[in-house]
């Protein structure tokens, strides 16, 4: 973002917030901290008569892929933090494009760090830190799990109309029809997620669909907040379990499944204190199922390239780490 | 014919400036692009290198996967992996020998693009 583009944004945003809350406020210091491909995220101070408040603020660029309507994923951040799941509290939705260009919420800012390898530094530093951000995880995701279904938005259920368990095996197959080239690996896992698939949950839940280390704000005093709930779906609460435990968010601390700093047990005796169901098989086949599906949404990003819709040097290289996900799912099924 | 260096050399050299150079001097996405260069330019240098053996390797360990039945189709790759997908090793005794031959083949594969990776074995 350049300077005037900054100094736009903040007197629009001024603008909005004056309007919004009634009183006069002016925006200062906005800064970008990541911008995605679908997502803007940016950090300000907020200065009123009474107060200056530091506001996070995610905003859709008009032009991307939506996977979530923002209301929607505002609803679903609401109902979360109902249930007492750490979530930066949201003020203020706007779905008014012309404000920023794209729709948006401000939700308040957490301290804390959330780069994975910074993560891993802080835990470190702090004996039974990473046993005690596991446990919080294990609860947050209990506490999700228990808000009734049918309060969430309609438009998280899947697209297919399967029931979870279907639309995950159909969408697996539906990836490896387009890779480029075969997979053989990914084609025996699909094999034996068909033939060991457990039944469809009897109950499902929301699921954040992508809790991990990268997507937590955390402190010295422990888990602070959880991020990036565009992905929220309706599904199988088991699944939100097992991808915590993706190798690829260990940074190689193999010996802690968990994010690379919390082991399993702790996940699950968390979850289930905290009124949670668990199941060993169903979990394991979430992990293969999620180590296959992220493969193969790498290959994706790297047709995606080079087809020209998203031309990247990061999305090029994407399909090279492919083999990365065939050897972890192949010692998943051991 | 031009003279050496070969093209993994040249390649290998790419990365190295890349990374011992353009990474220290840049910061921002502009650093991070050029760690994903060197790192991209890595991979190519030892697929350049390795390539042949690995491809060769993983050809023969098909046929070990695929049996008789496979022969010498064209498109190995594609008539195991359809085979694997409708059910060809299914008994508990086929599921750990074509699990262990695919994992040398993707033990080929990360020799190339994440050495090292494949030092985990499981839980």
């Amino acid at each position: 973002m350049t300077g005037s583009d900054r100094d736009q944004a903040s007197t629009r945003l001024s603008r909005w917030l004056t309007t919004e809350t009634g009183s006069d406020v002016t925006v200062a210091d906005l800064d970008a901290v990541s911008a995605g491909a679908r997502r803007f995220n940016a950090l300000f101070t907020a200065n009123s008569a009474q107060s200056s408040t530091r506001f996070a603020l995610t905003m859709i660029p008009t032009a991307s892929i939506q996977l979530l309507d923002i209301a929607d994923e505002a609803a679903v951040r609401q109902l979360a933090e109902s249930a007492g799941v750490p979530v930066p509290h949201i003020h203020h939705v706007c779905t008014d494009e012309s404000v920023l260009g794209g729709p948006f919420f401000i939700s308040i800012a957490v301290d804390g760090e959330t780069v994975p390898r910074r993560v891993l530094r802080l835990i470190a530093q702090h004996d039974r830190l990473g046993s005690q951000i596991t446990q919080q995880i294990g609860t947050a995701l209990a506490q999700l799990h228990s808000v009734p279904e049918s309060l969430a938005p309609r438009s998280l259920l899947p697209n297919t109309g399967l029931a979870p368990i279907a639309h995950a095996i159909s969408q697996v197959d539906e990836g490896l029809q387009q890779l480029l080239t075969p997979s053989p690996a990914f084609s025996f896992c699909a094999r034996w997620l068909e033939r060991n698939a457990p039944t469809e949950p009897i109950e499902q839940t929301i699921v954040h669909s992508d809790v991990r280390n990268g997507n937590i704000i955390v402190g010295a005093d422990g888990l602070r907040a959880i991020l990036d709930w565009e992905g929220s779906r309706i599904g199988d609460r088991i699944e939100d379990l097992s991808w915590t435990t993706q190798r690829m968010w260990r940074f190689r601390e193999d010996h802690l499944p968990i994010g690379g700093f919390g082991t399993i047990a702790d996940l699950r005796s968390a979850y289930l204190e905290h009124g949670g169901k668990w199941d060993d098989d169903r979990f394991r086949w979430w992990r293969v199922l999620l180590t296959v599906r992220w493969g193969l949404g790498m290959a994706g990003q790297s047709r995606a390239h080079l087809e020209g819709s998203f031309r990247s040097i990061v999305m090029s290289a994407s399909a090279r780490r492919m083999a990365e996900l065939e050897f972890d799912a192949l010692q998943l099924l051991r | 014919m031009h003279q050496p260096p070969s093209p993994a050399d040249l390649l290998r050299t790419v990365a190295e400036t890349l990374a011992d150079d353009v990474v220290p001097a840049t910061s921002g996405p502009a650093q991070h692009q050029a760690r994903v260069a060197a790192n991209i330019a890595s991979i190519v240098t030892r697929e350049l290198e390795l390539g042949p053996e690995v491809r060769s390797r993983e050809r023969d360990l098909l046929r070990e996967i695929g049996g008789e039945e496979i022969g010498d189709e064209a498109d190995l790759a594609a008539a195991v992996a359809a085979a694997l997908r409708k059910g060809s090793a299914d008994s508990d005794e086929e599921h750990e020998r074509v699990r262990t031959l695919l994992t040398q083949i993707v033990r080929g594969d990360l020799s190339i693009s994440k050495p090292g990776y494949d030092d985990w074995d499981g839980e």
